[in-house]
Parts: C-alpha cells; sequence; structure tokens
C-alpha cells in the first residue's frame, strides 16, 4: 500500500541504490520486532525521522495521508494495553511496579473480558506499541517516496519475471488512483443520503454494499484499459530495455555500513544488555 | 494509387459481441498520408470504434464480428499482433490517466521502446525526441499525476509517439480539457503534423474547435459516413450536420440562419475573421445605423427575494497538500437564479460548489456557509442533500444499481421516505428527463447522455431547493448537452436555484442569469453574462474566450455601434431588425 507516491528529487536518500534503502528497512524491521521499550525506540525514530529529512519528504502531506493509520494504532495500543496486567509478561522492568494497577478496568475472572486495567507497564506497552508502528508506517512512506516505480521493478526482476515484477509495481501505483477514485464515488454516494453512521453492524454492512459496486467497476475498467494501453506500447514483447542500472556508490556503501552497524550495536545492547526488553 | 494512403478501408462493418446492430456500417475510406482528418458526429455514431478500428484494437483486443478489409501501412490489421500495428498507428484514448504506466514522464514516454527491446541509446533518442514534440521535456523528472489535464493528454500522446508510429488516431482527445488544454493539445498535434509528417485522425463533436487544425472532415451517423471532404465544403451541408448531431461553429450557425432567410448569398464562414470581413463590408458599404438595444433578458435577472439562498461569507480551504484553493470567497446566491461557475481548471470553481453542498469543509474556522438558512459547517449530510443537489462530472461515479429505476430511488430510499411517495417522485423523474423507456435497463448500458441524465434525476428526485451540476458537457456531444441544460432551465423557471461549473461559454450565454468567475480561488468578475462578457481583457486572465458570437460583435462594434450579443439567435434577429430597411441581398 503506497500512501505517500515517489517523487522525483536530488537528495542523498534518493540517490541511493533501493537495496541500500532494504538493507535499512530490513535493519529496522528487526529491531522494531526486538525493542519492545519506547526510550530506544525513540532513537531509532530520530534516526528515521533524519533519514527522512535527507529525503526532503513532506510531513504534513504524510500526516494528511497516514493519519488514519496512527489513529488506528493508537487505537489498537489501547485496547492491547488493558491486558497488560500479568507481570509474566516482563522480564527487566519490576515486576511489581509494572503491574501496578492504576485503573480497575474489569477484576480478575470477569468472563469474557478477564482481568484488564491500565497499569505502569500497559503505558509503557502501549507507548512502545505506537512508537513501533509509527516508525513503521513512516519507513515505508521514505521508502515509497524516494524510491521510482522502475527502480522497484528493476530490483524485482532481479529475482521475477520481468512480466510479474511489472504487474507488481502497477499494483503499487494502482493504489493511489484507486484511492482517489473510490473517495469520489463515496462524496457522490455522500450527495445523495448515503451514510454509514448507523450503530448497527448489520446496518453498516448493507449500507456499504451500493458503493463496492462502483468501485469494482471502476477498478476493473481502470485495468482494463491500463492492460490495453501497455499492450499497445509492447509490453511483454521482448526482454525490455533497462534504461537505468542500479549501481553501488561509495554512499551507499557508506550508508549500508553505517545501518549495519547502528543494527548490530542495538541488538548486541538488546541481547547482552537486556536494551530495549520489558 | 493505394501506396498513397496511409489508412485504407474497404467495406467495413463491426457489431461488438453480444451486440445485434452493427456499431459501423460499410465504412468506405482513405486516408493520405500526412493528412488530419477529423472524425465527427453525436454520442454513439460510431466514431470511437472506428479509431479503435484503425488503431488494430480492434479485432486484436476488442472483439466483435468484423467484414471487409482495413490496411494500414500496406498491414492487413486482421494479419498483424496488436504491438506490431502500434509500430504504425497509435491510439490515444480520450480518459490520458488509462496511458500512465510509470511513475515519472520520462520512464512513461520511454516505455514503449524499452518493451521492444532497442538499444539504450535509441529509446533515449526516441524518449527525446517524444519529449520534445510535445513540449514535456521539462516535465520529464514529474510524477505524471501531477501533470494537468492537458500536459497528460500530451504525455499520452508522448507515449504514444516514442513508438514512432506514421499515424497518430485520437479518440476525442480534448473531452476532458479545459480552453487551455484544449489548445495545447492541438498545438501539439499542428506540430507533429506539420514538422513530421505524421498522419492525424481525431474524433470529436464539434467543429469548431477542429477549424484551423483539420484539413479533412467526416461526418458519421448511426455508423455510416455520410459527410466527407474539406472542412469549408463539409460546412456548407447544414443539414446534414445537423441531422448528425454536429455543432457548427456559432459564427457558421448565424450566417448559416441568414442564408435561409435569404439575407446572405455568399458561403458559409467558417472562422470568426471569415464572418467579420462578410459582415464588416456589409456594414461599411450600406452605412448601417443600428438601434439602441436592450435586451430583455437582463430585465428578469434582479433577485426578487431579500434574502439570499446562499451565503458564503470568508471562506478558505487549503487541501492537504498545501495547495490553497479557495482563498477568501464572500459571496450571496439568490433563490430562483442560474449561476454558472467559469475559470480555468484549478481556480476553485468545484471547490467552491463542493463546500455548498456540504461535501467539503473550510479550513478557516471563521467562514460561514448558509444554504436555505442551514449552517452547511454543521448540518449532517442528509439535511444537506434536501436542500442542495449535486451532479458529478463523471455519472459513472454516481451510478451504484443495475437498473435506471433503482438508482433514481437510491437517494429517496437513503432518506428514508415512504414507498407510494418514492413511486410517484422516480415516476414523475423518468418522465421528465425521457428515461421512461429505459427505467428497467441497465444504466451502464446506455450512453453517456443518458448516464448523465440518470445522475441527474437520481438528484432530482430529491427535489433541492437548489441544483448543482458540474460540468454538464464533459464527454456529451451538443444536443445531449443542450437537453441537459434545457431541463435545468426548466426547473429554474419552477423557482429552483441552479448553480453549473463549465467551460462552455455558449452555454452560459444562452441558459445562465448571472456568471461569477474564479481564478486562483478568489472571484475575478460577478455580472450577467453579458457584463462579465464585455470585459475579455480581464477574462483573459483566466483562459476564458467569451462566445464566438459575443467575440464577433465585439469585434464588429469597432466598425459600427452593435452592441455585446451573447447568442447566435440574439444576433440573428437584431441583424435582421436592422437590417430589413437596409437592401435585403447584401452582395
Amino acid at each position: 500500500m503506497v500512501l505517500i507516491e515517489y517523487e522525483a528529487k536530488d537528495t542523498i536518500i534518493h540517490r541511493l541504490n533501493p537495496v541500500s534503502k532494504i538493507v535499512w528497512l530490513g535493519g529496522l524491521g528487526l529491531l522494531l520486532a526486538m525493542y519492545l521499550e519506547p526510550q530506544p525506540l525513540i532513537i531509532v525514530f530520530a534516526w528515521e525521522v533524519f533519514i527522512g529529512c535527507l529525503a526532503g519528504i513532506s510531513w504534513r502531506k504524510l500526516l494528511s495521508r497516514a493519519w488514519w493509520a496512527f489513529v488506528a494504532s493508537i487505537f489498537g495500543g489501547i485496547i492491547v494495553m488493558f491486558w497488560v496486567v500479568n507481570p509474566e509478561q516482563f522480564w527487566r522492568v519490576p515486576r511489581d511496579l509494572a503491574c501496578k494497577t492504576l485503573i480497575q478496568l474489569t477484576p480478575p475472572g470477569t468472563p469474557i473480558l478477564g482481568h484488564t486495567a491500565i497499569t505502569y507497564g500497559g503505558l509503557i506497552w502501549f507507548t512502545a506499541g505506537v512508537l513501533r508502528i509509527t516508525i513503521a508506517i513512516i519507513a515505508a512512506c521514505i521508502f515509497t517516496f524516494s524510491v521510482p516505480l522502475s527502480d522497484l521493478t528493476s530490483l524485482w526482476s532481479m529475482f521475477l519475471p520481468y512480466k510479474l515484477s511489472f504487474i507488481l509495481t502497477s499494483g503499487l501505483r494502482f493504489y493511489p488512483v484507486m484511492a482517489e477514485k473510490t473517495q469520489d464515488i463515496i462524496t457522490a454516494a455522500k450527495s445523495r443520503g448515503w451514510d454509514i453512521t448507523s450503530k448497527n453492524p448489520v446496518k453498516r454492512v448493507k449500507a456499504i454494499y451500493p458503493i463496492i459496486f462502483p468501485i469494482v467497476r471502476e477498478a476493473a475498467d481502470l485495468a482494463n484499459r491500463m492492460a490495453l494501453a501497455a499492450e499497445m506500447r509492447a509490453f511483454g514483447v521482448k526482454r525490455p530495455t533497462r534504461m537505468t542500472t542500479l549501481k553501488f556508490t561509495p554512499s551507499d556503501i557508506f550508508f549500508i555500513m553505517f545501518n549495519v552497524f547502528i543494527t548490530g550495536t542495538l541488538v548486541y545492547l538488546w541481547w547482552f544488555c537486556g536494551l530495549g526488553k520489558l | 494509387m493505394n501506396e498513397d494512403y496511409s489508412i485504407i478501408l474497404e467495406d467495413v462493418t463491426f457489431t461488438y459481441e453480444g451486440s445485434k446492430k452493427p456499431t459501423i456500417k460499410n465504412v468506405n475510406l482513405k486516408i493520405k498520408r500526412g493528412e488530419i482528418v477529423s472524425i465527427l458526429g453525436k454520442t454513439g455514431a460510431g466514431k470511437s470504434t472506428l479509431i479503435y478500428i484503425i488503431g488494430g484494437i480492434i479485432p486484436n483486443y476488442i472483439h466483435g464480428d468484423l467484414s471487409g478489409d482495413v490496411i494500414i501501412e500496406g498491414l492487413n490489421t486482421r494479419e498483424y499482433s496488436l504491438y506490431e500495428i502500434a509500430q504504425h498507428v497509435g491510439v490515444v484514448m480520450d480518459d490520458p490517466e488509462a496511458h500512465i504506466v510509470s511513475s515519472t514522464v520520462w520512464e512513461d514516454v520511454a516505455f514503449g521502446p524499452c518493451n521492444l527491446g532497442l538499444p539504450r541509446d535509441e529509446v533515449y533518442e526516441r524518449m527525446m525526441f517524444a519529449l520534445e514534440a510535445t513540449r514535456l521535456t521539462e516535465l520529464k523528472e514529474r510524477n505524471p499525476y501531477n501533470l494537468s489535464g492537458g500536459e497528460k493528454q500530451s504525455l499520452a500522446i508522448a507515449g504514444i509517439l516514442a513508438m514512432r508510429p506514421k499515424i497518430l488516431a485520437l479518440d476525442e482527445p480534448t473531452s476532458m480539457l479545459d480552453p487551455l488544454g484544449r489548445r495545447r493539445v492541438y498545438e501539439v498535434l499542428k506540430d507533429l503534423n506539420r514538422k513530421f509528417g505524421i498522419t492525424i485522425i481525431l474524433s470529436g463533436h464539434d467543429i469548431e474547435v477542429i477549424v484551423g487544425l483539420a484539413d479533412r472532415i467526416v461526418v458519421m451517423n448511426e455508423g455510416e459516413l455520410i459527410l466527407d471532404g474539406p472542412l469549408s465544403k463539409v460546412l456548407q451541408e447544414t443539414e446534414s450536420l445537423k441531422k448528425a448531431g454536429v455543432r457548427l461553429p456559432e459564427v457558421t450557425r448565424l450566417m448559416a440562419l441568414l442564408k435561409e432567410k435569404g439575407v446572405w448569398k455568399g458561403s458559409l464562414p467558417m472562422t470568426l475573421e471569415e464572418a467579420y470581413n462578410y459582415l464588416a463590408k456589409v456594414f461599411t458599404r450600406k452605412k448601417v445605423l443600428f438601434k439602441p438595444y436592450q435586451p430583455e433578458k437582463e430585465k428578469l435577472v434582479k433577485p426578487t427575494a431579500t434574502e439570499p439562498i446562499i451565503k458564503i461569507r470568508r471562506l478558505r480551504h487549503t487541501y492537504p497538500n498545501g495547495v490553497e484553493a479557495l482563498k477568501g470567497i464572500d459571496l450571496d446566491i439568490y433563490p430562483g437564479e442560474y449561476v454558472a461557475f467559469i475559470g480555468q481548471n484549478g481556480s476553485g470553481k468545484t471547490t467552491l460548489a463542493r463546500h455548498i453542498a456540504g461535501l467539503l469543509k473550510p479550513t478557516n474556522k471563521e467562514a460561514e456557509i448558509l444554504v436555505a438558512s442551514l449552517d452547511i459547517r454543521k448540518a449532517r449530510m442528509r439535511e444537506i442533500v434536501r436542500k442542495v443537489g449535486y451532479v458529478f462530472q463523471i455519472p459513472e461515479h454516481q451510478i451504484f444499481h443495475s437498473i435506471t429505476r433503482e438508482e433514481i430511488e437510491f437517494g429517496l430510499k437513503n432518506l428514508e421516505f415512504p414507498k407510494n411517495e418514492i413511486d410517484r417522485k422516480v415516476n414523475e423523474i423518468l418522465k421528465m428527463l425521457g428515461l421512461e423507456e429505459f427505467k428497467e435497463e441497465w444504466p451502464l448500458s446506455l450512453d453517456r447522455g443518458k448516464r448523465f441524465r440518470i445522475a441527474l434525476g437520481s438528484i432530482l428526485a430529491i427535489d433541492p431547493e437548489v441544483i448543482i451540476v458540474d460540468e454538464p458537457t464533459t464527454g456529451q456531444d451538443w444536443r445531449e448537452s443542450l437537453y441537459i441544460c434545457k431541463i435545468l432551465k426548466k426547473l429554474n423557471q419552477r423557482g429552483k436555484t441552479v448553480v453549473i461549473i463549465t467551460h462552455e461559454m455558449d452555454l452560459v450565454a444562452a441558459f445562465a442569469t448571472r456568471v461569477i468567475v474564479l481564478c486562483k480561488g478568489r472571484i475575478l468578475l460577478d455580472g450577467t453574462p453579458r457584463e462579465v462578457f464585455s470585459k475579455p481583457e480581464i477574462l483573459e486572465k483566466t483562459w476564458v474566450q467569451p462566445p464566438q458570437i459575443t467575440r464577433l460583435s465585439q469585434k464588429l462594434s469597432k466598425l459600427c455601434a452593435i452592441p455585446t450579443m451573447l447568442t447566435v439567435d440574439e444576433m440573428y434577429d437584431y441583424l435582421v431588425e436592422n437590417l430589413k430597411e437596409v437592401e435585403m441581398t447584401w452582395f
């Protein structure tokens, strides 16, 4: 899913080989999977913001496109937080402190819900969870913002047949176009009194039905037209000429080494010093 | 000699799969190398199908029953694959976004040559040629989706051009564009033809826009070629053109009316300059004294209500990408007005209209929007739609059901109207919009004009006090555009307030009682059509040109006391009235 489309800019990040950026993303993914404590995640977050600034990303645009993902992560984080009440969920943080109840929601033994409460540990868990999702979203945005689809096609075509890699990149390109068309369709439906504000879930599902039809139709129509446009331009006839060659420059080597160093250090600290563990 | 021809169609008939009636019937057409041919006709005449046949899309991609021979640069399209034909003839579709396959302009242009596996140098050379020919060199690093409509269409042409075709076939290439976009595309096509000798075939509805571009006109009606020849010759066949639903240039229509009356005996002019020269000669030779003119229309437009139905104060809107679309709008619209919002794409017309309909919210706190005393900022959508109906530019976005009747019921059901009320209203709307015979049909199987009527009907069924119609003429032929404007006029006469957003100035002149010109998020001009069109030098700032007949009267006013005219009928009546004492036969 592309929240921010590629924008051609002459920044140091744009000039990097996509493989370097994938190495960065991989390292980031590893750290996000390991780190459950907010403090070291803030360092990762700061590093990511620095890269975003180097890439010249528009933070305003990012916020306007991805706000719902941030809101969803906060909402999800709050829900999960209520169940962080068990001392066995903590290793490094003193268990007494972590499980100290601030607000009791449901007492232990409550049917279905079980024991829920807001605890210190829960708040730490929540903060770290929101940070991890935020970091992941921003990283994906920086990647799609600074890597042209043609580079992705070239990259994928190293491992996949050209046709398949083109289809994958077209799928990515399809998203913003369809998102815009979907918004148009929803607006058109609203102008005829359509809404999904009903609290009844059955009514909500039924209300969605009429807009699904034009969205699917638009998607099929767009896909069909794109396929025709590609076929008219000899798509799939021969092995295509590559206009760009993915080269490694000294900046790439430096970037990769620096990222490996940071990731390696943080993994070492996690493994041997318990940094980032709760 | 057949070698002189790029395109030869011999007795071509085509029937789409699943259809009983042929869309193209016994078409014989030969097009010489380097010609610019325009195919004209109303919606459903078979223009697009003919373009697809020439481009080899039929029968290679779209299937059906094709008989006769289609020879493109010596190749029979039946015997070659689409990509082989594409190297001789490039097809540009009406929706330029359908052509975009890459994330930068240059990659998009290079896509075709890359697919042919050409050496990198040749791909680069072709790409640069196409970019230069379509004036996109400076935009080559841009994301295609961030280009303007005219630039996107130029990109679609560039992508095809890089395949080095000898023929370009364009299906209504400017139907979605504003006047500036249209001009850009036509200039590019002219350049391509003049500099590189590329044969160009383009379909459309209007002659006015292709005057000065096409060498030859082919007119289609119900799948058949009914006229074929140079523009000056075809224009004289006014009856056949009328039958085929082709809109003539306004000056030609005026002179045709004068010819019918027996006042004019010469040939019909194609351009404003020709008409001016004809009339200027008469006026100076006969020393005509023009009487003062007080048009009746203007007397009616003064608002009778003291309270506006739409009241907007301090409205600003900035989109999330930072574009400031509205920069402080103050506006009052009175009940019973027929208002046209005009201006270039991006001037803020649609943004303003969507605020009135509650589909967008102002981005400043101090803004005020009241429609029929309802505070749009705070009201729920269900309340707003009872006051304001908004018809979208693309009717397909507003079609949700598989039967016309259900489509019109949609809004009424959402608003929980009683069943008998729904039935009554739906029948009334179907009758009013001439859709009764299509009530059980699938809306998308109907032509674009009918689809637009369905979308309009679905809004009218709710019976709002204000009706906003966004670009009612996009992709429509002249008759259908006129039909929709007449329906809106009828509703306006019944007391509804109508707001239209359009680029068609002749419709604005003929129907609107008030014109609001927007430019860069501000109101540039506000007045009756005559007042607004009397200021062409201000209109130029937003690339809006008054109707051709208005420009003719303004040009003539430098010679004699002729006032600013808005429509062909008005000018005709005025000329006949003033010239009746002069010798009727001018030459």
